[in-house]
């Protein structure tokens, strides 16, 4: 099994979609996999169907009162696959913030998560993250054993890994937790753009053979999957979106299988 | 675009990277003990060939194999002196409030979100006072925290001043931006808090402790 943080602190990377469609293809292949939704804004709750404000609980609970909503009885299976979501909600917000002052606020997920296990049996668990790096983002952190860094093909992508290495880096001062970089996903790459090219080179030329050889383009139909409230191989498994993820997980295997 | 463009772009990207880090993102981290390394490495499930669990796995495990990381020490909060006296000069966020709307429940959180930002600057600026850098940047991290939160929630803050929750920004105005830098914190407004004689160095040593970092004032 291996736990996944999804994170970027930069909004809009496509860390939601790669985190709804990344896991459904793994789940089309039968893998068993539980997807976590920590980010306050529940794009990936509403992303795959479920509308968060309806919810009688969600993350918020499991994360501020264990005992009374364990993470088991808040999972929702999506669309007849092994896929199982945890959803978000706009409390989560409330929550980080009830959280902060509490001394083991960073390891509420992972305590969580542990408990579940106990239970159920998951191949992949993939964790969205908010795009900050608060104490929810922390949490998803602590709880992993591996980073998937979707980043975009832009000047400032060097900037926000230099962030996420310095949070890391503070992050041991203080807590105990083991991880290691799965990716670094080149997500919502334009054909043909010179600078989106050069820029992408020089991210390959610094991180090497982590940096995915799947990219994920830019592709319009991933964005109507998301209103349609599916994961896009369920939408139109012959748009590029789908594709390219489905791309994606058979090289995340790959390496996961060595 | 033009080759001569191109090859100036390429080389300030390069200049940009070669000043960040990446060593902890490239070649992981840890924390956990060596011994505790070693026992989690024998319990844990081999991933080499696993097959997908919906297959072949049963539905429950036995429970070793499925732990993460044992539970963890938890680390401790510094010992606030100084933030003491302000403190009180905060409201108390109460149990959460669970509300039947959408607006009503990011009010709620905006408000708690507020309440939360008001007590944290209380609390930096009490370290402020008595010239703690380390407790100031603990609190200052904290205040950061919250700041991305509510940039997230509320990105303008208008549905913070719409119910007039505590601490929303002005009208026109949105909130404050975080200060993770030294440059971002001489922008922010929170430089006023600082010290009427504090230098470089030591809000230098208070950025550094929001991020979790010592600061050696030997410069080693």
């Amino acid at each position: 099994m291996k736990i996944v943080a999804v994170v970027n602190q930069k909004g809009g990377v496509a860390k939601t979609t790669t985190t709804a469609n990344l896991g459904a293809c793994l789940a089309a292949r039968g893998y068993r996999t539980l997807l976590i939704d920590l980010d306050p804004q529940a794009n990936l709750t509403l992303g795959l169907g479920i509308e968060w404000y309806a919810l009688e609980c969600s993350l918020n609970h499991v994360l501020l009162d264990p005992d009374e909503v364990p993470l088991k009885n808040i999972l929702h299976q999506i669309a007849d696959l092994p896929l199982y979501l945890a959803p978000g909600h706009l409390d989560l917000a409330h929550a980080e913030a009830m959280l902060m002052p509490r001394p083991d606020s960073a390891y509420r997920l992972r305590n969580s998560l542990e408990d579940l296990f106990k239970e159920e049996t998951f191949d992949w668990v993939f964790i969205d993250c908010p795009p900050s790096l608060g104490t929810l983002t922390q949490n998803a952190i602590v709880a992993s054993s591996h980073l998937l860094i979707p980043t975009e093909p832009k000047f400032y992508a060097f900037a926000g890994m230099d962030t996420l290495n310095k949070m890391i880096v503070g992050l041991t001062k203080g807590l105990r937790f083991r991880i290691e970089l799965l990716g670094v996903l080149l997500t919502m790459y334009e054909r043909g753009t010179r600078l989106h090219q050069t820029i992408a080179e020089e991210i390959r030329e610094r991180f090497g053979d982590k940096v995915f050889q799947t990219v994920i383009y830019k592709n319009v139909r991933l964005s109507e999957s998301e209103v349609e409230g599916m994961p896009i191989i369920l939408f139109d498994r012959r748009a590029t979106g789908a594709q390219n993820y489905e791309q994606l997980a058979e090289e995340i295997l790959n390496r996961a299988t060595g | 675009m033009r080759p001569d463009r191109l090859t100036s772009q390429r080389q300030r990207l390069r200049r940009q990277a070669d000043a960040f880090e990446f060593n902890a993102l490239i070649q992981g981290v840890s924390t956990l003990e060596e011994s505790e390394e070693t026992a989690a490495a024998e319990e844990a499930p081999a991933i080499e060939n696993f097959p997908p669990a919906a297959v072949v796995l049963p539905e429950t495990a036995a429970p070793a194999e499925q732990q993460i990381h044992a539970k963890q020490e938890i680390p401790a909060e510094p010992e606030s002196s100084a933030a003491a006296d302000l403190i009180s000069e905060v409201p108390t966020i109460t149990s959460p409030v669970h509300r039947e709307t959408r607006e009503e429940r990011l009010h709620t959180a905006l408000e708690a979100l507020g309440i939360r930002l008001l007590q944290e600057v209380g609390r930096m600026r009490a370290a402020l006072r008595a010239y703690d850098a380390q407790e100031a940047g603990f609190y200052l991290a904290h205040v950061n925290q919250l700041l991305e939160l509510l940039h997230s929630v509320d990105p303008d803050g208008d549905v913070a001043r719409h119910y007039q929750t505590t601490a929303c920004p002005p009208e026109g105005r949105t909130w404050f931006p975080t200060a993770w830098s030294l440059a971002e914190l001489a922008e922010s407004p929170f430089s006023a808090l600082l010290p009427p004689d504090a230098d470089d160095e030591f809000a230098r040593e208070m950025i550094y402790a929001a991020w979790g970092v010592e600061f050696s004032h030997n410069g080693t």
